[in-house]
């Protein structure tokens, strides 16, 4: 069965039991910076366009240049947080903590001390934005799930089909299922890349997930979740 | 004689058929399968099966041929149904191979004479290939959705093992190859299928397959005395279909597609003891809607396939034999494991 098993096996558990971090993120571009948002920009799922995310979700921001070097941005607490800085790739990572389901509801907190548990996770996120193509740029910024573009992707047009490669701890990952807009379009090779083909112009949204078990005691499993953006011309 | 090709097409069935189950199995493991390319009920398509999986699957094809069509009535074919075993593995990404046991049942006239039994088998490869708008390459280990959307292609071959038995006696005591439930030699098939996604939903399909047969000396035939050799004609189909989903479920990995097919037929004459036999072969279009669902791994098919257009040669003396049935009724079903 391999990888195409694989696929049905990582990715349907995966989409049937996303949680309510099941939200997108991506980065705007405003003015001369960026400001990040969440919501339901690809219509994988109803609700809101923009949704407010806590003060202290984002944790870390980065800015890489074209040699793939990477500095910290500064992160203020605010809704929406802004970023500033000329940078050929943008990183933003963030959490909304663990999350615990019961019966009843599902709550934003670890599961210790909750009774008639169902489920339980820590949700992670983050979201990377590519303004220029360089190759430093095709390896991952960060030892998180990552996705990065195999080659060139501003060269591309609709219709055009573009790989890109998942990694987790800098090392390519297989059976990652991978979405575009929302909707799932396949898991990841041995080689963590998987083929997109462009539907549109504009912000592109290309998103992966993964589920591990955590050990912590205080979630059943850790959610993984991160989105490449980048942005071509609008037809 | 009349009624051989009805035989020959069984193993036609059992080798060109083998394809598309591939494709059901494939189709019926989860989410590539809700929304990626669907399957005619009958035709070949150009999915492989996933390396290292195994697909069991069964066909039936019950033929209900018209009658009062000659002066005896009571040697005229009444029913064919052609029962097919099968099971195939996926080697690699790019290849697959199959073996298929049938089982066929003829029967004359109500009331009359029937054959039944286990046919030839039959072994078949199958070989896939995709074009990514750039070039070809074999099928890949894996595939996203959007890449399945791609051209793919497959080319297959496969042969028929004479394990039936081709001498089986009519009641007094003669030899009807088209009764028997064997072909006594080895007989070959060779195809290509091509398929396209040409929506999210609606999935084109494409086969051009040959079968062919060699000479066989038949056991002396009782009525006459004497023994002869026949060869079948050569079977040539050309399919086109369309197939459409119209229904998913992913909590329930259910799967609903219509399917309509177009098959051309075009049979060769007979050749007996070196002379080609009156009323056998012609062309035919066969229609064939139907229906397939998929639930998790399994796969089942539904079809009504009848010919709308025919040019038999002295089609007079036909009868029992394909473009006159009333219908055939298909049903298949796979599970990929």
């Amino acid at each position: 069965m391999k990888n195409y098993m694989k696929f049905i096996q990582t990715l349907f558990p995966l989409l049937l039991a996303l949680p309510a971090s099941a939200h997108d993120l991506w980065l705007e571009k405003e003015g001369g910076g960026h400001v990040l948002q969440q919501g339901h920009r690809t219509g994988a799922h109803a609700g809101a366009e923009r949704v407010p995310y806590a003060l202290d979700f984002v944790k870390q921001g980065l800015c890489a240049d074209e040699r793939g070097r990477t500095k910290l941005l500064a992160v203020t607490p605010a809704y929406p947080l802004r970023l500033v800085g000329d940078c050929a790739a943008l990183f933003v990572a963030a959490s909304s903590g663990y999350w615990t389901k019961t019966a009843w509801e599902t709550k934003n907190a670890p599961k210790t001390g909750i009774s008639g548990v169902m489920k339980s996770w820590r949700s992670e996120d983050s979201v990377k934005r590519l303004n220029r193509w360089s190759a430093a740029l095709a390896n991952p910024l960060t030892p998180g799930l990552e996705i990065a573009p195999v080659d060139d992707p501003f060269r591309l047009g609709v219709d055009d089909k573009l790989s890109v490669r998942v990694t987790l701890a800098g090392k390519p990952r297989a059976g990652v299922p991978v979405a575009y807009d929302g909707a799932t379009r396949g898991a990841t090779n041995e080689d963590g890349t998987v083929v997109l083909k462009i539907r549109h112009g504009g912000l592109q949204m290309i998103a992966a997930s993964i589920e591990t078990p955590l050990s912590d005691g205080q979630a059943d499993t850790l959610i993984q979740a991160t989105t490449l953006n980048f942005e071509l011309p609008a037809k | 004689m009349k009624k051989a090709l009805a035989q020959a097409l069984a193993l036609s069935l059992s080798l060109a058929a083998a394809p598309a189950l591939a494709h059901h199995g494939v189709a019926g493991v989860g989410a590539a399968a809700l929304e990626g390319p669907g399957a005619p009920v009958e035709s070949a398509t150009s999915a492989v099966l996933p390396e290292g999986s195994t697909l069991l699957a069964l066909k039936i094809d019950h033929a209900k041929f018209a009658r009062g069509r000659l002066a005896r009535p009571d040697v005229e074919g009444d029913y064919s149904r052609f029962t097919m075993l099968g099971v195939g593995h996926g080697f690699t990404p790019w290849f697959s191979g199959y073996m298929f046991l049938p089982h066929n049942v003829k029967a004359d006239e109500s009331g009359g004479f029937r054959t039944r039994g286990w046919a030839d088998v039959s072994v078949l490869g199958q070989i896939g290939f995709r074009h990514d708008g750039k070039s070809f390459s074999l099928a890949p280990k894996n595939e996203s959705l959007d890449e399945m959307e791609d051209w793919h292609f497959t080319v297959f071959g496969g042969a028929s093992l004479p394990t039936g038995r081709p001498n089986l006696r009519l009641p007094d005591g003669a030899i009807d190859p088209g009764m028997s439930t064997g072909f006594g030699k080895p007989s070959y098939t060779l195809g290509l299928t091509a398929t396209k996604m040409l929506s999210d939903k609606l999935t084109f399909n494409a086969e051009a397959s040959m079968l062919w047969f060699k000479t066989y000396r038949y056991n002396t035939d009782y009525t006459t005395g004497t023994d002869f050799t026949t060869r079948f004609g050569r079977e040539v189909r050309l399919n086109g279909g369309l197939a459409y989903r119209i229904h998913t479920n992913p909590e329930k990995k259910l799967r609903t597609d219509l399917s309509l097919e177009l098959q051309y037929l075009k049979l060769g004459r007979d050749v007996v003891d070196g002379v080609g036999e009156q009323g056998t072969g012609g062309r035919m279009l066969y229609a064939v809607p139907g229906v397939r669902f998929y639930w998790d791994r399994f796969s089942f098919a539904v079809g009504v396939k009848k010919a709308i257009w025919k040019n038999l040669n002295e089609q007079r003396l036909q009868q029992g034999a394909e473009g006159l049935e009333k219908y055939r009724l298909l049903f298949s079903a796979s599970m990929l494991f």
